[in-house]
């Protein structure tokens, strides 16, 4: 599978066909089984730190330390993938925690603010890095479909904003997730996994739900859930 | 406003503590059972003409060198368990054995082998706080969340980095409370070895106002063990207060 520079690539699949594996594997969390399984600009990401450190990760779940700031998260992202110069990290706090709307909560810890508030301090963690390679997890799973529509709308305008110079690859189950937000949908089968579709998304952002040609591709991808991922709707 | 509501119902089971025993001295009427008045007056005079600070101080001493050695000790074995889960199922055996032999057995084992001197109490309080104290530890280690070691590594966080914002906040409020744990267990082991064979100290202060039956002087030196307990046990809560804000 070969995911393009700047693309919002959606790797789509039924629950346990190994999704979130594949992103631990691109982010070194997991090691892949052969050499140059995964490369990112022709380097391989197991000899090359520096690779997976243009990365960031969003969990499904926001994983904060309860014990520090929300500013104090986001630090904690920059200090680990050390950018640098450090100076920059105050405008770059005060810059993605305004782009989600949350710059008066910077010095809130998380159990004082919401799960959604929490999920887009992690969205602010990952972007914070200003990573090439921004890996996202199911990040709406866990939230009600309002918060969950507010952050994916929030999600492309941060991504459309900055022309798109960071890729995203985004796992989720949701097949209306997927055509909301992906210029590219990867389409996995249950295990033992294989990519059984791929389909380009040429429509425009932000996507409406009642837009009549989205509609087609969900139901399009509904299609192929049920003939060649073998899920049954 | 919580934290003051907290504060007078504390207090107020201690009053009325305090009037359940002067209702049972007068209706009593027995030398076994003084009334608190009689025992805050010797508790001044010990005060005022410093004959209680001597006994307090070496009992204090020896509390908190051998309150340090078994929380240390405690803290690092809860440590080295959860780095290497291997070693915490081969001690746990002899951890439960520790923690519920008998506190008496050990102080007796203790002072008959190792003699009455300070360095016996020490060690002794030091043994049976560690064990204590790093069962708490070790489960406390036990719980943490491991999705967030997996956010710290998929941020590339280095060791130092996790040790200083994950592990050691993480710890703090179990570390105290196993220190105000331990504390009390400390103040209590010492108090006892010095009542069975340590011829200085608070305890053994008690143990002579009972060998010639002097009850309020007796209850006077109780109350000294009693009120330190409970100041070192408020200091501990403030420090928890301040320091823990999340």
């Amino acid at each position: 599978m070969d995911i393009a520079q700047g693309s919002f690539t959606v790797l789509l699949g039924p629950s346990g066909c190994g999704k979130s594996t594949l992103l631990n594997v691109i982010n070194g969390l997991l090691r892949p089984t052969s050499a140059e399984a995964i490369t990112v600009e022709g380097v391989d990401v197991r000899h090359n730190p520096e690779v997976a450190r243009r990365m960031a990760y969003v969990f499904q779940a926001p994983r904060l330390l309860k014990w520090k700031t929300l500013r104090g998260n986001v630090e904690f992202g920059l200090r680990g993938l050390n950018v640098q110069p450090r100076e920059r990290w105050g405008e770059l706090i005060e810059k993605y925690f305004g782009a989600v709307g949350l710059t008066e909560y910077m010095d809130y810890y998380p159990h004082q603010v919401s799960g959604g508030m929490q999920q887009r301090v992690a969205i602010v963690r990952a972007w914070a890095n200003e990573p090439q390679i921004l890996l996202m997890d199911e990040p709406f799973s866990h939230l009600d479909e309002l918060t969950a529509a507010g952050l994916r709308r929030q999600l492309v305008e941060l991504w459309m904003r900055e022309e798109r110079r960071r890729t995203i690859v985004f796992v989720t189950h949701d097949i209306s997730e997927a055509v909301q937000l992906a210029s590219d949908v990867v389409v996995l089968t249950p295990p033992p996994s294989r990519i059984c579709h791929r389909r380009h998304i040429d429509l425009p952002w932000p996507r409406t739900v009642d837009d009549d040609e989205l509609f087609e591709v969900e139901k399009e991808l509904r299609k192929v859930f049920i003939e060649k991922a073998g899920v049954p709707l | 406003m919580e934290q003051t509501k907290e504060r007078v119902f504390q207090a107020s089971s201690l009053v009325a503590l305090v009037a359940v025993w002067e209702l049972l001295a007068r209706a009593l009427d027995v030398s076994a059972l003084p009334p608190p008045t009689q025992v805050v007056v010797v508790l001044y005079d010990l005060l005022a003409d410093g004959t209680a600070f001597g006994p307090l101080a070496s009992t204090l001493r020896r509390t908190a060198l051998g309150f340090l050695l078994g929380f240390g000790a405690g803290v690092l074995y809860g440590i080295v368990v959860y780095v290497y889960p291997r070693f915490g199922d081969v001690s746990r055996g002899l951890f439960d054995i520790a923690m519920f032999t008998p506190t008496l057995v050990i102080i007796f084992l203790g002072l008959i082998m190792l003699g009455s001197n300070d360095y016996t109490v020490v060690i002794l309080v030091g043994f049976v706080i560690s064990t204590n104290v790093g069962t708490y530890m070790r489960d406390a280690l036990r719980d943490f969340d491991q999705d967030l070691v997996g956010m710290a590594v998929s941020y590339k966080a280095a060791l130092p980095q996790r040790v200083r914002a994950m592990y050691v906040p993480y710890l703090i409020p179990p570390m105290l409370a196993a220190g105000r744990i331990g504390f009390s267990l400390a103040w209590k082991v010492a108090f006892l070895c010095e009542v069975f064979g340590f011829p200085e100290g608070l305890g053994w202060e008690l143990r002579a106002s009972y060998q010639i039956y002097d009850m309020p002087t007796l209850l006077a030196w109780l109350s000294l063990f009693i009120i330190t307990l409970l100041v070192v046990e408020q200091l501990t809560r403030f420090a928890e207060r301040s320091v823990v804000r999340w």
